[in-house]
């Protein structure tokens, strides 16, 4: 973690937003909203930690190697397809696109799995998919206009 | 990958009288990923949920704290008259769908111990699990950020189930830290370590088993065991079990009906070791 959340926010104060935005600290980040429920200031930081996470996307400087912007990217992507996650073909397109090789070391966990009945074979398309496309179709994700911490929600 | 959370919460609702329908073409709820790339349409996978499970009239009820969160949240927002929320109907309303608020969003947990009771559960009761010491493991996103549910960091709602079932909870100071979530796939150090000092504070604290409410807190905590030992030199070999699972025993169930055996790391021993028929 290159910048802890407390320098985060003093980036932001410093007016320092790039150095964030190409940080590794954002894309650690696992949302488990334990500095938003002890911030004695009261900040969002779970949700502002989102926040940069797509400004990172938007503005291209996610740092180089960084495996969690392609995961979540992938995730999009199958979710959009399908209206449902489908844990083989997210995991196997992550693993060729961020380490093909080390997709080999997976094999025997996944063998074992597999052996269990653990291993979902087949994925399932919501019949909802058109309707959830015309929903998002009709909708525009609010663009970056000067900096700003906080949610839609604190925005309007 | 997680029959065992769904064939053994069926099987545990049905038992309790729990009216359990699986939502008509429910969708993803986007997780903490999709919220990582779209922010609206992130909301706008809850909404649509939240709109099918009007339609029938019923709570929506989820056994993943990922999606009680992410749908909360969302639901929350939608209360309030807002830029938020207009945004929201009206991209709803470009498929002919409203929401008008009325939907409550739970964990089975919370349903099962606030609404079942502990009269209801304790009725059912068939086997004794004479002094089975679990570890009961919230994970981050049960009670992490809205604290509806139970306190924040130390909440004991598990525990409480936990004894009325039979099973001894042991002292978990650890009980509402992160497993890491997806970190295991994007950065599997940082999570092995994270579950390292999980695993930890339940052995040192006498478990002989950890109980969990979320499906990836149990396969990091429970696939990644072994991962977790070569990494660390450590030697965990700790069976991790779904709520549902643990009270389905309790209630007379096989194994094999509550997806028992598909674990990596067996119960069978401890299971025989501590299970006793009542009469």
């Amino acid at each position: 973690m290159d910048y802890t959340p407390r320098e985060i926010i003093a980036a932001f104060r410093a007016g320092m937003l790039d150095k964030v935005l190409k940080s590794n600290t954002i894309w650690l980040c696992s949302s488990c909203y334990s500095c938003t429920v002890r911030c004695p200031s009261g900040i969002k930081l779970t949700d502002i930690m989102y926040e940069l996470k797509r400004l990172a996307i938007e503005f291209g400087l996610t740092p180089k190697g960084a495996k969690a912007p392609v995961v979540a990217k992938l995730f999009v992507d199958i979710v959009n397809e399908k209206g449902r996650v489908a844990e083989v073909p997210l995991v196997s397109r992550f693993m060729l696109k961020t380490n093909p090789l080390g997709a080999f070391k997976m094999i025997p966990r996944a063998a074992k799995m597999y052996k269990r009945g653990r291993m979902p074979m087949t994925s399932h398309k919501i019949k909802g998919i058109a309707e959830l496309e015309k929903c998002t179709g009709a909708m525009t994700e609010p663009m970056i206009s000067g900096l700003h911490s906080g949610s839609a929600k604190e925005r309007s | 990958m997680n029959k065992a959370y769904d064939k053994s919460t069926q099987v545990v609702c049905k038992a309790l009288d729990i009216d359990l329908a699986e939502l008509n073409d429910w969708n993803c709820c986007g997780a903490s990923a999709y919220m990582s790339i779209h922010e609206m349409k992130a909301h706008l996978l809850s909404a649509r949920n939240l709109v099918l499970a009007e339609k029938e009239k019923k709570d929506l009820v989820v056994v993943c704290p990922a999606c009680l969160t992410t749908l909360t949240k969302t639901n929350h927002y939608l209360a309030e008259e807002s830029r938020f929320k207009r945004t929201i109907d009206a991209a709803l309303k470009a498929a002919d769908l409203q929401y008008r608020g009325s939907v409550k969003v739970r964990h089975l947990l919370e349903v099962i111990v606030n609404e079942v009771g502990e009269q209801e559960v304790k009725a059912r009761i068939k086997r004794k699990l004479a002094g089975l010491k679990v570890a009961p493991y919230y994970g981050c996103q049960l009670t992490r950020p809205f604290g509806e549910i139970d306190d924040k960091e130390f909440p004991v709602i598990l525990d409480k189930l936990l004894t009325w079932i039979g099973a001894e909870p042991v002292d978990f100071p650890l009980k509402t830290k992160c497993c890491g979530g997806l970190l295991m796939m994007t950065n599997e150090d940082v999570a092995l370590g994270l579950n390292r000092n999980i695993l930890d504070c339940a052995k040192q604290n006498g478990a002989e088993c950890i109980i969990t409410i979320c499906p990836l807190c149990h396969m990091n905590i429970e696939t990644y065991q072994g991962d977790v030992n070569k990494m660390f030199g450590t030697d965990f070999k700790i069976p991790t079990l779904y709520f549902t699972q643990l009270m389905g025993l309790a209630f007379g169930f096989s194994r094999k009906e509550l997806g028992i055996d598909e674990e990596m790391i067996s119960s069978r021993p401890l299971l025989e070791k501590h299970l006793e028929v009542i009469g």
